[in-house]
């Protein structure tokens, strides 16, 4: 536990409140968690929606599992405005979320954070993915010839969850040491803003005219080439090629044609299917071996199975500090003095836990 | 008027995870002073876009982007003056970012003990790839390396085919890294002002990446196809349409959705999710995009253009206020905040420096040296001095 972290955080999503911001509330309230603080979730009774999100049967999904660890439920059934006052009172922070009328209530804490999914009050029906489509993102990813590829999991509301904690954390620091101590603070952060944030460098840079960036796929200079035992993404600058051709030893990749960058971009097919027939007799497990013997940036793609048993994730106990039920997931990605916050143990009775 | 004023921060970030950091802190009003060395410049200063040259001698616009609100020092860490002055500095700071390749920072003799020595209170973010320590602690690495490595790109990709990286131009976890790194370091200062006691912050891009899927380890046992396209529960049917125009149109349709579906297009009544795609590819691939689009968004569906970087400031401006704020010479743009504080709002108050514009104010206010110390540094290399 952090001194600084020693704080109460409520999640306090108003019953219409939009999945994208469900989840991503439960993210801030989650990094918060890890850190020590106490958080707590409100739930309707009706349930949180994100319970049911890719579950099976009547257990949680999985999202829910990992988002709601290390956090204790106030069970209410009924979510409003004046049972969240009552409850908001006692706490320092709370996040919570525009409604459609494009107000946040009003809770009586320190600090509110409050998130929407559009910076103005546009009401229209949003997901992550129909507003990574608006800020750009989803054009970035996949084949040109083929439609746009979304990122994997949750990454727009879990990018506006950590733009969330740091407006909170900033906002906790100034109510303690900033010009403003101990005067209110509110926080707002949107899904729309958090993603051009992150999206910046698709945005043409003034001063030139250079053709808008797109989605290069299997055109591109990073590839993602088969190895025997799966696959690796080829990724190096300028600086690497050399030492990426020595590795190799191939004299195809000699060729004075791809000795120039500008070269190597327009046989950027070729270049991949060279680099791809040198891996063909090699493991993941090599070529990791390889990119550390060479200084190569080359990524063996690794799925979230095999990496509980990755020698890197076992070394800095990635996972061991952050059991829930039989279930492993990854623990805050921050040590401190070589420390990873959090209890030592997780109760795992906690999860859904009434507390009243 | 910044919450973070009166933090003084020593930035040894370069390119993008580790500068983006601290012009982050910079933007929520800490004083941060970017120290280059005479003979290794932020690689950023010289990434100028393709296409036409800019102006000779213009500053690189994705350095200005991830320095503004920043002072500049030019100082050789490598020289003993130069490591003195850097301790110097050190002592009267709260904190120092850096992102170097492990190990940089202890040759240079500014490890974390020795930095402690000086200052007990100081916080250190350092910022790797996969962190200070384990057999991959010295694994060179950029954004998309991590995608793999992490297990976030085992899972992206196209229904049942190869794995997909977000690629050069987005470097995911470059960009996402800058905010949770800031948000760890504020909360550090904070314990830090509070007990005195300073930290070392071990900051792992590739333990983000994973945290970021996070719940993909607790299912990582099942079954399932490890890569699905644009599908995503709880969405009946989720995907990229083309329209007759030739627009990608994203669309997230809700089991709930399906009546409004049979309302506008005519799908069948309790349709199963591939009728409702089928129904879908048929009517937006007859349809101009906006049209389909707007016609989804009036009957409450998740629905929206694909845009591309350059539509951005002309076609969703009203939908975002923050992320990129106009100004500068031309017309030009600042990258801007992905948050913001109401009453103690995060602000852009001045350029990215040039190299060592700063150095004598630098040396002669915050260490306390004398103007004929300092231009003997700068006579002996250790600093440069702005023109």
């Amino acid at each position: 536990m952090l001194h600084a972290t020693n704080y109460t955080l409520l999640e306090a999503p108003t019953p219409d409140c939009p999945l994208p911001l469900r989840v991503a509330m439960a993210m801030t309230g989650r990094i918060a968690a890890d850190l020590g603080a106490n958080v707590l979730r409100v739930e309707g009774g009706c349930g949180d929606p994100l319970r049911s999100v890719g579950a099976q049967g009547n257990d949680d999904g999985a999202l829910f599992s990992f988002l709601s660890a290390r956090k204790s439920t106030l069970h209410m059934a009924e979510v409003s405005g004046s049972a969240l006052m009552a409850i908001a009172a006692d706490t320092d922070a709370v996040i919570t979320n525009k409604g459609l009328g494009g107000e946040a209530l009003a809770l009586p804490s320190d600090i509110v954070v409050e998130l929407s999914c559009f910076a103005n009050d546009d009401a229209r029906k949003a997901s992550e993915f129909t507003v990574a489509a608006l800020a750009g993102l989803l054009s970035m990813v996949g084949d040109p010839d083929r439609q746009p590829l979304r990122l994997a999991g949750h990454q727009p509301a879990y990018a506006l969850g950590l733009s969330a904690f740091l407006g909170l954390s900033s906002a906790l620091f100034g109510r303690e040491f900033g010009e403003r101590a101990g005067q209110r603070e509110v926080v707002r952060a949107n899904l729309m803003d958090t993603i051009v944030w992150l999206n910046w460098k698709a945005i043409p840079m003034p001063g030139t005219d250079a053709e808008p960036l797109m989605r290069a796929g299997t055109s591109g200079e990073w590839q993602v080439v088969r190895c025997a035992d799966g696959y690796v993404a080829i990724v190096y600058q300028e600086a690497d090629w050399e030492r990426l051709c020595k590795a190799l030893n191939d004299p195809r990749l000699s060729d004075p044609a791809l000795a120039l960058r500008a070269d190597r971009l327009r046989a950027s097919k070729r270049v991949a299917a060279l680099i791809e027939d040198n891996f063909t007799d090699m493991s993941r497990a090599d070529i990791r071996r390889m990119a550390l013997d060479h200084r190569l940036p080359l990524g063996p793609v690794w799925s979230p199975e095999e990496l509980f048993d990755d020698p890197q994730c076992t070394e800095r106990d990635f996972f061991a500090a952050a059991q829930i039920g039989s279930a492993r997931v990854p623990g805050l990605p921050l040590l401190m003095n070589g420390k990873r916050p959090g209890p030592d143990t997780v109760d795992a009775a906690i999860i859904g836990r009434a507390t009243r | 008027m910044g919450v973070l004023k009166g933090c003084r921060i020593l930035d040894l970030g370069i390119i993008t995870a580790g500068a983006a950091t601290s012009a982050l802190l910079a933007d929520l009003g800490a004083e941060v002073i970017k120290i280059e060395s005479p003979s290794y410049r932020d690689p950023f200063r010289a990434w100028i876009p393709d296409g036409p040259a800019m102006s000779e001698g213009a500053m690189s616009p994705f350095f200005r982007a991830t320095n503004r609100n920043k002072r500049g020092l030019s100082l050789d860490l490598k020289q003993p003056a130069g490591r003195k002055i850097m301790l110097r500095l050190a002592a009267s700071s709260h904190g120092l970012v850096e992102n170097f390749r492990r190990g940089v920072l202890e040759r240079l003799g500014l490890g974390y003990e020795t930095l402690a020595g000086v200052n007990p209170g100081l916080v250190l973010g350092s910022i790797s790839s996969q962190g200070e320590t384990g057999p991959d602690s010295h694994y060179v690495s950029y954004g998309s390396t991590l995608e793999a490595v992490a297990g976030m790109a085992w899972h992206t990709g196209y229904d049942g085919d190869a794995p997909v990286v977000s690629g050069r131009d987005v470097n995911y976890p470059d960009q996402v890294v800058a905010i949770f790194a800031a948000s760890m370091i504020v909360s550090a200062l904070h314990e830090a002002r509070a007990t005195g006691q300073g930290a070392h912050l071990d900051l792992s891009q590739r333990e983000l990446t994973s945290y970021l899927i996070g719940e993909t380890f607790i299912s990582a046992k099942d079954e399932a196809a490890p890569r699905i396209g644009n599908a995503d529960a709880p969405y009946l049917v989720q995907d990229c349409f083309r329209s007759a125009d030739g627009e990608w149109v994203a669309v997230s349709l809700e089991h709930r959705d399906r009546s409004k579906l049979h309302q506008l297009i005519g799908a069948p009544e309790g349709a199963h999710a591939q009728q409702c795609r089928q129904a879908l590819l048929d009517w937006i691939g007859a349809r101009q995009g906006h049209e389909a689009v707007a016609l989804l968004v009036d009957a409450g569906i998740a629905a929206a253009t694909a845009m591309t970087g350059d539509r951005l400031m002309s076609e969703t401006a009203r939908l975002w206020n923050m992320a990129i704020i106009p100004g500068g010479d031309d017309g030009g743009w600042f990258k801007g905040f992905p948050v913001q504080l109401v009453n103690q709002p995060l602000a852009i108050d001045r350029d990215a420096p040039e190299v060592g514009a700063d150095s004598r104010t630098i040396l002669s206010e915050l260490a306390g040296y004398t103007d004929p110390e300092i231009d003997q540094f700068a006579e002996e290399g250790v600093i440069e001095l702005a023109d």
